[in-house]
């Protein structure tokens, strides 16, 4: 399991009411890695956040981490 | 102890899982005192332990994204405040602080949702927070100096929202000049102006 996916496993769990209820998907590209966080519908606004600022900070620490290795990494948070 | 409430059991150790239990915690989680051992149990009285909540999850955290970080927290009457260490602390104070803002935004969220009272959590480096606020009063001298000098207003580059109002604060006393905010949203910036003669 890559760093970074379990990066935001962790960062998912402590935000959630049902820690048990994340996944995290990894899709590797050439360049870019895709990862898609599931989390049970009542914990969505969790993850996101109000303007999208939870959401927002998630991703800016995944690039900031993903320097480090030189990749590229996108959040994508499914509904 | 700020909130403690009391929990019951026939030994420590139930009356600890049970606090566990009620409190949605894991038992490095909790602080407690025991009150009273009488004949029928015991009595603790715990409460989450912010320093070892957000301990928790910084490390797990940094372990986790293979970030060679450690971090030391301090619990004051007002914040949390918390000290990162570390080969990789420069990943989090680059950019201007992207990083370290996050995550200090991230710790917010985590800890004050499970938190009966808001205790706002601070995270620094080696001084960080306290050279990117000089440099910040640097640039609002330098743009007033233009604005005076040019006699025409000077538009600052985008900034986070906590900058801007370090620029308008650290001009509010400036007798020549004055500040505004330009644009919506992500791109507002702020206009340094001279003042109108009256």
């Amino acid at each position: 399991m890559s760093a970074m996916k379990e990066l935001l496993e962790e960062i998912a769990k402590a935000l959630v009411d049902n820690p048990e209820d994340v996944q995290v998907t990894e899709v590797e590209g050439e360049q870019t890695t895709v990862l898609e966080l599931r989390v049970r519908n009542e914990d969505l606004g969790k993850v996101i956040g109000r303007q999208g600022r939870t959401a927002r900070a998630i991703r800016t620490l995944l690039s900031a981490a993903g320097m480090k290795i030189h990749k590229r990494f996108v959040l994508e948070i499914l509904e | 102890m700020k909130q403690a409430r009391e929990f019951r059991g026939e030994t420590l150790d139930a009356a600890l899982s049970e606090a566990c239990s009620a409190l949605n915690a894991r038992f490095g989680e909790l602080r407690y005192d025991v009150s009273t051992t009488d004949g029928e149990g015991v009595v603790v009285e715990a409460e989450l332990d912010p320093v070892a909540v957000l301990g928790l999850f910084l490390s797990e955290t940094f372990k986790a994204g293979g970030l060679e970080v450690a971090a030391r927290l301090v619990e004051t009457d007002e914040a949390l405040e918390g000290e990162l260490s570390g080969n990789d602390c420069g990943i989090l104070t680059a950019a201007g602080g992207k990083g370290l803002d996050s995550l200090q935004y991230l710790c917010n969220r985590v800890l004050n949702r499970r938190l009966e009272r808001h205790l706002p959590v601070h995270l620094d480096s080696d001084g960080f927070k306290d050279r990117r606020s000089h440099q910040l009063q640097n640039k609002a001298e330098d743009a007033a100096d233009e604005a005076l000098r040019t006699r025409s207003p000077v538009v600052m580059g985008l900034m986070t929202p906590a900058a801007r109002r370090e620029i308008h604060l650290a001009l509010a006393d400036d007798p020549g000049v004055e500040t505004e905010s330009d644009g919506e949203g992500f791109l507002k910036r702020v206009v340094v102006r001279p003042r109108r003669r009256r």
